[in-house]
């Protein structure tokens, strides 16, 4: 395994931005489980699946033609997820089985009331969000310890790197605006799509694509993992625009494949947001820092020094 | 352990060569792996967009198989391609180059991208050898696998290992030889764990009911009886010989569904009933699809079986001839008829047979007639010599 940043180095708990941007996902993820709670935790692997086993027959009924040539993959969480289907699934004339028919509405029914009721819902972003909040909260939220303990993993190691390189600035407007392109990203390709976006993960492609446009050219410290053995895991030296190839590309070929972008339980199109956005921040940083140089070199000599110097400590 | 800036590492740019340590061209290896995976796999989606397309539709179907054989060349061309390349231009692959290793070729009459392309297919055509012939690394003198030999290329070092490993300078002087007992040990505990987990299996698919119960269910052979009857007869004949045990429930349920989700014939009451027949013990839909069954025709077959079972009314089956004289009629009758004597009872056995050319139905005849003959005294039915019925039976046996 390669993990990009140190993954070994002692940790130090300095005001830095890494531990603000974990310590208010943490806070957001225990505030939620604590106080708020979670509506959706009844519904268990075995509940959801004796209660959509026929969920796809119900489903491909309320197709027309021409949506059941563009389905080519039905699956029960891709139909839970089309909020199409929970509308015309109310009062539709299903042929079949009556009473496993009545089962499955009901089952959708009390599903759908518990969702709008979840913290998914009320702080996530979909094509109904609650508030336009939604489109900073849902950066933020995390559904569960996996969720939240990945996604923290990557945001420490990355801003951990990021923090030595740049002002902390840019990095909290990278993270809030590659989360908003990320979530434009996931409307985008799933407009029918009624389950909300949460997570950090579309920040956190930002602020790798950032660092693979703006530093492409610098060498960072990557952690890799061969063996418990002594001697094979450690740090090495590789450049940092291998971020994109090594953790980003990944999630375009997911996206080719799953038109929707949305793989199980991973949404793959508000990586592919993030990261853009975060390519696009990362070449608007290489501009910003050439043009600061162009200045420094032609209209250094007018400046007083105070300015002199404040503008050359801005150059990385 | 931390392998240092190898960029800014200040060594003598000489012409020298070293050999590179094992974790160097392992280290080298996954981060091509890294890089090149994943671009790749979205180069041939690319590329291969409409194939995946169709194997998504139809994963099973044949064209699909052929289309994972495709990709699977498509794979191992392309991304020796690409190494090729980069050995061509860098004189390495991207790993390789980071880590300051080079592959030298001898042979210079030969085109070198061509050279570099053998060797990059010998070297992903190892790995189709469970990577065994990799090992040689350990054991060459200049850790020479056989299409480093095969090419007259070896893998070098630009860097001396004591600039690149100063801080464990000594573990690794012990290089080869660690490497040598962990992959020995590593490798026996495989061996032995494959071996234990392929008889395991192997036992499992003999002994097993329910890796026989899915061979059966994924062959459809499960539910192959009555294939050539029309769909109501089907059903009929299913429930019935599901009430004797012959049919299972599964099998009963997928008729069921049949009807309910794909046929939409007037059977649906009886299908209702059928599924009321399959469910499970714990199954709480049960008595809705006994009551579902005379929701929409108070007068159909499913309902009236139905009210049947509910007030346990199978002694009146008779009032009713149309139902009573169908097979499933019969069958209730016979099993559930508490007031049927031992002559009314044979009379229903004969009246299957003669009506009925099913080998399930026949197979049930005869082996009733057995079991009623069993019951008075212990002998197959190929030594019967005084009962009446013995030679019916043999006649239904030869007619099978």
């Amino acid at each position: 395994m390669i993990f990009p940043g140190n993954i070994f180095k002692k940790i130090d708990f300095d005001f830095h931005p890494v531990w603000v941007l974990v310590a208010i996902n943490v806070a957001v993820f225990l505030f939620i489980q604590l106080l708020v709670g979670d509506t959706l935790k009844n519904y268990t692997n075995d509940v959801y699946l004796e209660k959509t086993s026929k969920m796809r027959e119900l489903y491909l009924q309320t197709l027309d033609p021409l949506e059941k040539t563009q389905s080519t993959e039905i699956s029960a969480t891709s139909i839970i997820r089309d909020s199409k289907f929970w509308y015309r699934a109310e009062n539709f004339p299903f042929k079949g089985d009556q009473v496993k028919i009545a089962d499955s509405k009901q089952f959708l029914k009390e599903l759908k009331e518990s969702y709008l009721k979840s913290p998914q819902f009320l702080f996530g972003l979909s094509p109904s969000p609650t508030s336009i909040w939604a489109w900073i909260t849902y950066q933020f939220l995390h559904t569960s310890f996996f969720h939240l303990l990945m996604n923290m993993l990557f945001l420490y190691l990355i801003v951990g790197v990021m923090q030595t390189k740049i002002d902390q600035d840019w990095i909290y407007a990278i993270y809030v605006l590659s989360g908003l392109g990320g979530g434009y990203a996931y409307l985008w390709m799933n407009p029918m799509n009624e389950i909300a976006v949460v997570g950090a993960s579309g920040a956190i492609c930002g602020l790798m694509g950032f660092m693979s446009i703006a530093f492409h050219s610098q060498n960072m410290e990557w952690s890799y993992f061969l063996s418990p053995v002594k001697g094979y895991y450690g740090i090495i030296n590789l450049p940092v625009f291998l971020l994109f190839p090594m953790y980003l590309i990944s999630d375009f070929t997911t996206v080719l494949y799953y038109n929707t972008g949305v793989q199980s339980s991973v949404a793959h199109s508000a990586h592919i947001g993030g990261t853009l956005v975060g390519c696009c921040l990362g070449a608007l940083y290489l501009v910003d820092q050439r043009a600061k140089k162009n200045i420094l070199a032609k209209w250094g000599h007018h400046l007083s020094h105070e300015e002199f110097v404040s503008l050359r400590d801005k150059i990385k | 352990m931390i392998i240092p800036e190898l960029n800014s590492v200040s060594y003598q740019s000489t012409k020298q060569l070293y050999k590179p340590t094992v974790l160097s061209r392992l280290l080298a290896f996954v981060i091509d792996y890294f890089i090149f995976a994943p671009v790749i796999s979205f180069s041939i989606l690319m590329f291969f967009r409409s194939g995946f397309d169709l194997y998504k539709t139809f994963p099973q179907s044949e064209e699909s198989q052929v289309i994972f054989f495709y990709l699977f060349f498509g794979f191992l061309i392309l991304s020796t391609f690409l190494q090729a390349i980069f050995i061509t231009l860098w004189g390495a692959t991207p790993g390789q180059y980071a880590l300051k290793l080079r592959i030298e070729f001898a042979n210079k009459d030969t085109p070198l991208f061509f050279q570099a392309w053998f060797r990059q297919l010998g070297f992903a055509c190892s790995f189709l050898a469970f990577g065994l012939p990799l090992f040689k690394t350990f054991i060459d003198e200049h850790g020479r696998c056989f299409y480093d030999k095969m090419t007259d290329a070896r893998v070098v070092s630009v860097v001396p290992n004591e600039q690149r490993h100063s801080l464990q300078q000594k573990h690794y002087e012990q290089d080869r030889k660690f490497w040598l007992t962990s992959m020995t040990t590593l490798s026996l505990f495989f061996v032995v764990l494959f071996a234990i987990v392929f008889w395991r299996g192997y036992q499992n698919i003999l002994t097993s009911p329910l890796a026989y119960k899915k061979m059966l269910n994924r062959s459809k052979k499960a539910c192959q009886d009555f294939a050539d009857l029309e769909s109501t007869d089907r059903l009929r004949y299913k429930i019935a010989m599901n009430l004797v045990g012959t049919v299972s429930d599964e099998c009963l349920n997928q008729e069921a569904d049949f009807v309910l989700w794909r046929n939409f014939t007037q059977d649906q009451s009886l299908a209702y009933f059928a599924k009321f027949i399959a469910a499970s013990d714990n199954s709480s839909l049960d008595i809705e699809y006994l009551k579902e069954s005379c929701k929409t025709d108070q007068g159909s077959e499913g309902c009236y079986w139905s009210q049947v079972f509910i007030n346990r009314t199978f002694n009146q089956i008779d009032e009713n001839p149309e139902y009573a004289r169908s097979v499933l009629g019969q069958i209730i009758s016979y099993e559930m008829n508490t007031d049927l004597d031992q002559q009314a009872k044979s009379k229903i056995i004969k009246n299957l047979y003669a009506q009925n050319k099913s080998k399930s139905i026949q197979k049930f005849v005869i082996l009733e007639s057995l079991s009623r003959q069993a019951s008075q005294s212990r002998r197959p039915a190929s030594e019967s010599q005084s009962v009446d019925e013995t030679e019916n039976i043999k006649e239904m046996i030869k007619d099978l």
